[in-house]
């Protein structure tokens, strides 16, 4: 007896031992998985801006904020929205470069406008406001847990009472489990006749949690008892108060698991989870016993009634006091809005993914908690996709040839807006649903770019050179039939209209898109040339060195075609693509920070000169029907089709924004429409609601342009006595010898024949 | 008459005297512009006193988030470079000195006060590059030696 005794107890001592083993492992090894969340760029709101064009309420709605009635202590966290005036009480927020601080704020407000901001209660006027940015994705692990890690200091008390109250009374002192609680559990289930009351403390629930697997047997539970009084013996109250707060379940947002105290307060209430009031608290604190059963979004009112019986406990263990309990009962259920979708970010979500693989793999990103401050706007994201999807299913309708009952062999599209500036990527929608298809479209095709590549033949030609350039915006070129010997065979290019024009101004062969004319004069001037201009813009693919490259026969992808076109957008200094401003660690250190970068890469008056082709295409050309709805202000475009109306393309730039929309089918077939029936409308949606449809700022002209009065029907100086003139732009140097009235067509520079009083007029247009 | 009104001419060309315009101070241009321009302008010049109070990271968030106002601001680029000289990285310097000059050009901006930044930043890089910049440095000099006399230009001047 004495022996089994023994041999009983050195089996029962290297059991706890080997318990004890797995507890210290596990809680000390145990990292808590949080995933890399991506946050939008910030809004900034400032005096003059339309807030009803940005959408300021629906952001602070979409940030969790609460309109409330008008007020004189309002919280932090709600605002109030008048007609004329709106008081916002903004919350504090963490970014990475400059933490704002807790602001309270009034607007005063002129119909849609915003007149002025001023700081409460100082009146002190302020220049802008930065609302917090916005997240729009994470990148889970298999299990995909959603969780915001947070301290226990952090933790509001009445938040932990609520949980005490509720879940383990007795928690601060007992050793693990809770002898008292396990007897009544016991004599209540007996007088139930079956199990109607659990004894686990908050130790054993965690144990249960971060340990075993969820099996009911009495082996498992006195496993997990004897677990619970190592974990108590070993570690203190805070620590496995902290963990438990970090690691409970708290139910479900989509297909994410919802954990820890810190994640519900986000997604239930908007908010960190330092600011949880009493009442809040006290719901998180109700739902735990069966978070999916008790969400407060499917029964608002089983919720509030559990919430109230966690306050009647606190008020029981005198954790509140009568007026707080009062109070916090009379609170109604206010959950956040559930955040809409951005305009699937998804794509943009997998490029910063694959840019962010070189250094952090899938593990890290999916377990580190890495905060990811992106470019995106989110607004312009939304906007975006709103735009593909319903241009899209426009064209559907009106054309039904174009739809296909097989989602996955539908029509596609891309669009991808750029700040030229900065190359910062604002939207990024790489295909019409992320849901059948992740191919994104704007990053990872490769499509022919039809006529959207022509400007930079004409780059090419109008750069100043040794001699000069080959053209001016005054030279005539000519559109007759054409034969360029090829190792293939001769290739006779033609236009859309299947006319030859015969000789053509400059502008018109771009306005109109003539193919013929342009292939001439990449002909004349030598393909190596215009590949030389398209890698300087920033084409990366391919090039063949073949004639037909001039009207686009290189395939591209639509994010190389807006960088091209950012970089004539911003005067021949072209940015490096942003997708990230900076990327912060889980402890909130930086870990990289953005800088921009950019080279001039062509000069500013080649830049300009082009830039005023492209005005010329949106404002005469084949891209005219971009203001038919109303845009107003500086619009530079291209529209492009490739052979066969395979790809569709639309570029178009104004001073602030690049925007590219591409659509075809991914196994190309002709759509037959041309651009500016299938792309246009889409780009031109996209930059009306962007804008308003008032475009800002001017495309500016460069010192060393000069403006004069041409003759348009041969390109001659009008001087007095021409019988009509048009003004014209012309790089320093360059303006052409003819004159009218009298003078010859201007052709190619150097065909002109040299007059005396053009050297006289030159220098004294100079003076001026 | 055509000599004496070719002089005349010829004589506006010339600009004004050097150092007789005053420096560029951003307070100044504080209310001009459209809204958006206001709005990046006070950014540049809050990030300059972050700068000032040597709060580095947070001045370099106030001078992106002018740009994210106003991408066309000229003088949110000139902050930017003298806060990269600043910080010991001259090739983004120079950058962002490329960036205002395209910028101020295109805008018909570049006075005097400005060419002084211009020069006085670019030379600063150069210098820091290890190449040479003397010839700019003099130039601001000349130009607003109020700002460049000592061959920097910190952030209250520029504010």
């Amino acid at each position: 007896m004495l022996a089994a005794a023994f041999v009983a107890g050195w089996m029962a001592a290297g059991w706890v031992v080997g318990l004890d083993r797995i507890v210290r492992s596990r809680f000390e090894g145990h990292k808590f998985r949080v995933p890399s969340r991506v946050y939008t760029a910030p809004t900034i709101v400032y005096p003059g801006l339309d807030w009803k064009l940005i959408d300021l309420e629906g952001t602070l709605r979409r940030l969790g904020y609460r309109r409330a009635r008008a007020t004189k202590q309002l919280p932090a966290g709600q605002y109030v929205w008048g007609s004329s005036r709106a008081r916002i009480h903004l919350r504090a927020f963490d970014h990475p470069s400059r933490s704002e601080p807790e602001r309270d704020v009034v607007l005063r407000l002129s119909g849609p406008i915003i007149e002025e901001i001023r700081q409460l209660p100082s009146g002190r006027e302020m220049g802008a406001l930065l609302l917090q940015p916005e997240q729009i994705g994470a990148y889970y692990g298999l299990n995909r847990e959603q969780r915001e890690l947070i301290r226990v200091d952090a933790i509001p008390r009445h938040l932990i009472d609520a949980v005490l109250a509720v879940e383990d009374q007795r928690f601060e002192s007992h050793p693990g489990i809770d002898l008292r609680r396990i007897a009544g559990a016991f004599l209540a289930n007996l007088r139930a006749g079956g199990i109607r009351q659990g004894a686990s403390t908050l130790t054993q629930q965690l144990v249960k949690n971060f340990f075993l697997t969820p099996e009911r047997t009495f082996r498992r539970k006195a496993q997990e008892a004897v677990m619970a009084l190592l974990v108590e013996a070993r570690y203190g109250k805070r620590e496995i108060l902290q963990a438990y707060l970090n690691e409970i379940y708290l139910g479900q947002r989509g297909a994410t698991a919802v954990h820890g105290v810190g994640e519900a307060a986000r997604v239930y209430f908007g908010k960190a989870g330092r600011d949880l009031t009493l009442a809040e608290s006290a719901l998180l604190a109700a739902i735990i016993q069966s978070p999916n059963g008790l969400s407060p979004y499917r029964d608002p009112e089983r919720a509030k009634r559990r919430r109230d019986l966690v306050l009647e406990l606190m008020r029981k263990q005198e954790r509140i006091d009568d007026a707080e309990f009062r109070e916090a009962t009379q609170v109604p259920i206010d959950l956040a809005v559930v955040t809409p979708d951005p305009g699937d970010a998804r794509y943009f979500l997998d490029l910063l993914r694959r840019q962010l693989s070189s250094v952090y793999d899938s593990e890290v990103l999916s377990s580190e908690g890495l905060r990811v401050y992106s470019t995106l706007d989110y607004r312009a994201q939304q906007l975006a996709a709103k735009s593909l999807r319903e241009g899209i299913e426009k064209l559907e309708k009106n054309f039904p040839a174009l739809a296909h009952e097989d989602p996955r062999q539908s029509l596609q599209g891309c669009l991808i807006a750029l700040r030229p500036q900065t190359g910062e990527i604002l939207a990024l929608v790489g295909g019409r649903d992320y849901g059948v298809s992740q191919f994104d479209r704007c990053t990872q095709a490769r499509r022919q770019s039809g006529s959207v590549f022509k400007p930079f033949v004409y780059i090419a030609a109008l750069e100043p050179r040794g001699s000069g350039p080959e053209i001016t915006l005054a030279s005539f070129i000519d559109d007759g039939p054409l034969e360029i010997d090829t190792p293939s065979g001769p290739w006779k290019p033609n236009n859309f209209d299947k006319e030859f024009h015969g000789r053509v101004p400059v502008r018109q062969a771009l306005e109109r898109s003539f193919n013929v004319a342009t292939a001439r004069l990449a002909h004349e001037i030598g393909i190596p040339r215009v590949i030389d201009v398209a890698r300087r813009l920033g084409i990366t693919s391919s090039l063949p060195d073949v004639p037909s490259l001039a009207l686009g026969t290189a395939e591209v992808s639509p994010m190389e075609i807006a960088r091209a076109y950012a970089t004539i957008a911003n005067g021949g200094v072209r940015p490096e693509l942003q997708s990230i401003e900076d990327l912060v660690d889980g402890d909130g250190t930086t870990l990289e920070r953005r800088r921009l970068r950019f080279e001039r890469v062509l000069d500013a008056g080649t830049a300009y000169l082009v830039t005023s082709m492209l005005e010329g295409v949106a404002d005469r050309g084949t891209a005219a029907g971009v203001r038919n709805t109303g845009l107003r202000g500086p619009i530079a475009a291209k529209t492009g089709t490739s052979d066969d109306e395979h790809d569709l393309w639309f570029v178009g730039f104004t001073p602030e924004l690049v925007a590219v929309v591409w659509l075809g089918f991914d196994t190309p077939r002709s759509l037959g429409i041309p651009s500016s029936v299938g792309a246009m409308p889409i780009w031109r949606d996209f930059v009306k609601e962007m804008t308003g449809g008032r475009i800002r700022g001017a495309f500016l002209k460069p010192a060393d342009i000069q403006q004069v009065d041409v003759d348009p029907a041969t390109g001659a100086l009008a001087l007095a006595g021409c019988p009509d003139r048009r003004p014209e732009f012309f790089l320093e140097g360059t303006l052409p010898d003819a004159i009218c009235p009298g003078g010859a067509v201007v052709g190619r520079r150097g065909d002109e024949s040299p007059r005396i009083r053009r050297r006289f007029f030159d220098w004294l247009r100079k003076q001026l | 008459m055509i000599a004496l009104g070719s002089l005349a001419i010829g004589c506006v060309g010339m600009g004004s005297l050097p150092g007789s315009d005053p420096s560029l101070r951003l307070t100044d241009l504080g209310a001009a512009g459209d809204p958006a321009r206001r709005a990046s302008l006070r950014l540049c010049i809050e990030g300059l006193n972050l700068d000032e109070q040597g709060r580095d990271s947070a001045a370099l968030s106030q001078y992106q988030r002018a740009i994210q106002v106003d991408s066309t601001n000229p003088y949110a680029y000139l902050a930017l470079a003298r806060h990269e000289i600043d910080e010991g990285d001259p090739d983004r310097a120079l950058a962002y000195v490329d960036q205002a000059e395209a910028l101020l050009d295109a805008q018909g901006a570049l006075t005097p006060g400005v060419e002084a930044h211009l020069s006085g930043l670019r030379g600063a890089a150069l210098m820091a590059q290890g190449g040479s910049g003397a010839l700019h440095l003099d130039r601001a000099r000349r130009l607003d030696p109020h700002s460049w006399g000592d061959g920097h230009l910190d952030a209250a001047e520029l504010r």
